[in-house]
């Protein structure tokens, strides 16, 4: 395996990281499918190092108007810091929760409707997050500890991107981004990590520990 | 009962591809082709007719299951395993239904791989 010692990622680095994320993505998606009746259909994720364009270029880039997105947001740190950020666009995340409703079963009466969506957005992002997240660490020989997630609105997301809250947290950023569609709907939504750069050696090492179990 | 000589792995990308080889013996002599997506894959499995072919389902260009339906319509009998982090039990359905021979998941596990190769050789 090549290795890059400095602060930036070799082709296959990257690419065994890209690798990984599918399989903790899969993982993910699997147990969504357990708990509500969806067919995932999966992407290639992608990685980039956040070193000189800004997160907010970035995110902006990816999903363009941020407003009228519902975010589901959830801290976690193991041997590194970071940050997930699930965004439905509105007319997909109110898909997602009826669907959800149909399996759960629930009726609720329209003041409750409000709470009871986020509770449950929070619900579909904590097993994402956490599955995905959990898996990506269980690959890497790490043990993450969550914060619990909660949702912002993209308007939130915008301003503490402005306001640079997770370049601050994380100092640096290593994001990964995947998106996916939900059963044959034009339903998708994104999945970031944006990872502490700072304990950049300490990924590099596992990623070369899980690569050298198959040389 | 098949002999085993050639193989093609196909995952777009290099290390998935690298880490199937890692568990399959290597003390076999056997003779690998790959290829990084699924329109590849078609294109190698016409020319080098592989005697088994390890298949991702996650890939751009083609994915996997449009592969594997245009090599089993071009050879019936083709031994198809496919490695994928998609473990939803619907995608399990949906591929054995195009009559491949297993389904692994990801990442590759040296025994899950070579009892794999034992079954084909067994057919």
């Amino acid at each position: 395996m090549e290795i890059n010692n400095d602060y930036t990622f070799s082709e296959i680095e990257v690419d065994t990281l890209q690798e990984l994320m599918n399989i903790a993505f899969g993982q993910a998606s699997a147990d969504l499918a357990e708990v509500i009746n969806v067919f995932i259909v999966l992407s290639v994720p992608s990685i980039k190092i956040n070193k000189e364009e800004s997160l907010t270029e970035f995110i902006n880039s990816e999903i363009g108007d941020l407003k009228g997105y519902k975010i589901v947001e959830q801290s976690y740190w193991g041997k590194s810091r970071g940050v997930a950020l699930l965004a439905f666009p509105h007319e997909a995340e109110l898909e997602l929760i009826a669907m959800f409703r149909e399996d759960a079963d629930t009726v609720v009466d329209a003041e409750m409707s409000d709470e009871l969506d986020n509770e449950m957005l929070i619900e579909i992002g904590n097993i994402l997050i956490g599955a995905c997240v959990s898996k990506l660490a269980e690959l890497l020989k790490d043990l993450v500890t969550f914060v619990p997630p909660r949702v912002i609105s993209g308007e939130q997301l915008v301003e503490a991107l402005v306001e640079n809250r997770f370049e601050s947290e994380t100092s640096r950023v290593i994001l990964l981004k995947t998106v996916f569609r939900i059963n044959d709907r034009e339903l998708s939504g994104h999945l970031f990590l944006l990872n502490n750069l700072d304990s950049i050696h300490t990924l590099k090492d596992a990623l070369r520990a899980f690569w050298k179990q198959y040389e | 009962m098949i002999t085993i000589k050639k193989i093609l792995i196909v995952d777009d990308s290099t290390s998935a591809r690298f880490f199937i080889k890692g568990c399959i013996p290597k003390d076999k002599g056997y003779e690998f082709f790959e290829a990084s997506d699924g329109a590849k894959a078609v294109e190698a499995y016409k020319n080098y007719r592989p005697d088994v072919t390890f298949m991702d389902l996650t890939m751009p260009v083609m994915n996997g299951f449009e592969a594997i339906e245009l090599i089993k319509a071009f050879d019936p009998k083709a031994a198809i395993i496919v490695l994928t982090a998609d473990i939803q039990a619907k995608t399990a359905e949906k591929v054995t239904a195009l009559g491949i021979s297993s389904i692994l998941k990801k990442p590759p596990v040296k025994a899950t791989v070579e009892e794999a190769l034992i079954k084909i050789q067994g057919i």
